[in-house]
C-alpha cells in the first residue's frame, strides 16, 4: 500500500499543491492568486511554500516588473509526481483503485 | 502518520475544490488581457467608423490583425514559448469568426450600406460566445457577456442615429471589454 506524504498532507499545503497541479507544465502562478486560491494569509502561504520548496516540490521565481516585486510559483516534476502518489494513497483509503 | 477514511474522504473533496477553483481563476486571469487588447480595438475600430464611416471598410481589418497578433504575444508570455499551437488558435479562431459574420451577412441579405447592423451582428456574436464560456469556465464570463449584450443590442435599440451609436459602441461597448479585463483580473 502507498504512503502518505506528511509535507503534502497538511491541509493548506494540500491545497497548494492541488491549485499548482491544475497548471499546465511550465506555467507559474502569481503569489496573489494562490493566495486568492487557497485563501490564506500571506505569512501562512509564506511559511507553507518555504516547506514545500525546501522538499523540492514548489520552484519559486522573485523578479521585479517595473519597480514593482512579482513572486510567482510553479510545481516541479518532483513535486508533481510527490502529488499524485499522496493521491493515490487517499484513493486506496476510501477502496477506491479505479 | 496515520490517516482516517474520512480524513481521506474530506482531503480529496478539498483536492477537487481546489483544483477547480483554481482552473477558474487561472482562466480569468489568461483572459484579462486579451479583454484589454479587444477593447481597445472595439474602441478605436468604431471611433474611427463613427467619425469617417468609409474607413470602416479597411480599419477593422488593420485592427483585427493587430489584435490577433496582440494575442499571439500575450499567450506566448503566459506559455512556454515554443507552443505554437497553442498561439496560433486566436488567430484561426478570428478567421473562422469573420467567415461565420460574412456569410451571415451574405445569407440574411444585410444591407451593405447600413452600418447599424454590420456594427451590431459582430458584439453580439461576442458576447454570446462569453455567455457559453461563462457556462464551462466561470460565471464571470457569463456577466461580461450578457453585460455586452444587453449594451449592444440597448444602443441598437434606442439609438437610431449611426454615428451616435457607433459612440456608443466605442466608449460602451470597448469600455466594458477593458473593465471586465480589470474586473478578472483582480479575482
Amino acid at each position: 500500500m502507498a504512503e502518505p506524504d506528511d509535507v503534502i498532507h497538511q491541509q493548506n499545503r494540500l491545497k497548494i499543491m492541488s491549485a499548482l497541479n491544475a497548471l499546465k507544465e511550465g506555467e507559474w502562478c502569481e503569489f496573489m492568486r494562490l493566495r486568492a486560491v487557497v485563501q490564506a494569509t500571506d505569512g501562512n502561504l509564506g511559511t507553507h511554500l518555504a516547506t514545500l520548496e525546501k522538499a523540492g516540490y514548489v520552484a519559486i521565481k522573485k523578479e521585479f516588473v517595473g519597480k514593482k516585486p512579482r513572486t510567482s510559483i510553479a510545481i516541479t516534476r518532483v513535486g508533481r509526481k510527490a502529488f499524485a502518489a499522496h493521491v493515490d494513497f487517499l484513493r486506496e483509503m476510501i477502496g477506491d483503485t479505479d | 502518520m496515520a490517516v482516517s477514511q474520512q480524513e481521506a474522504r474530506d482531503a480529496l473533496q478539498e483536492i477537487a475544490h481546489t483544483h477547480d477553483r483554481a482552473k477558474v481563476l487561472q482562466g480569468y486571469a489568461t483572459a484579462a488581457p486579451h479583454f484589454f487588447i479587444w477593447g481597445a480595438v472595439w474602441g478605436v475600430g468604431y471611433v474611427v467608423s463613427a467619425l469617417s464611416p468609409p474607413a470602416s471598410a479597411w480599419i477593422w481589418w488593420i485592427l483585427i490583425v493587430l489584435g490577433c497578433f496582440g494575442d499571439v504575444v500575450v499567450a506566448r508570455r503566459q506559455r512556454r514559448s515554443d507552443d505554437y499551437r497553442l498561439t496560433w488558435r486566436y488567430p484561426a479562431a478570428f478567421v473562422i469568426f469573420v467567415i461565420f459574420v460574412f456569410a451571415t451577412y451574405y445569407i440574411l441579405g444585410v444591407v451593405p450600406n447600413d452600418l447599424r447592423p454590420h456594427a451590431t451582428f459582430p458584439p453580439l456574436i461576442v458576447a454570446t460566445a462569453y455567455c457559453l464560456a461563462g457556462l464551462w469556465f466561470g460565471r464571470r464570463f457569463l456577466v461580461a457577456g450578457m453585460l455586452f449584450a444587453a449594451l449592444t443590442l440597448g444602443g441598437f435599440a434606442f439609438l437610431k442615429d449611426t454615428t451616435l451609436f457607433l459612440f456608443w459602441m466605442a466608449f460602451l461597448g470597448g469600455g466594458s471589454l477593458i473593465l471586465v479585463g480589470v474586473w478578472l483580473r483582480r479575482v
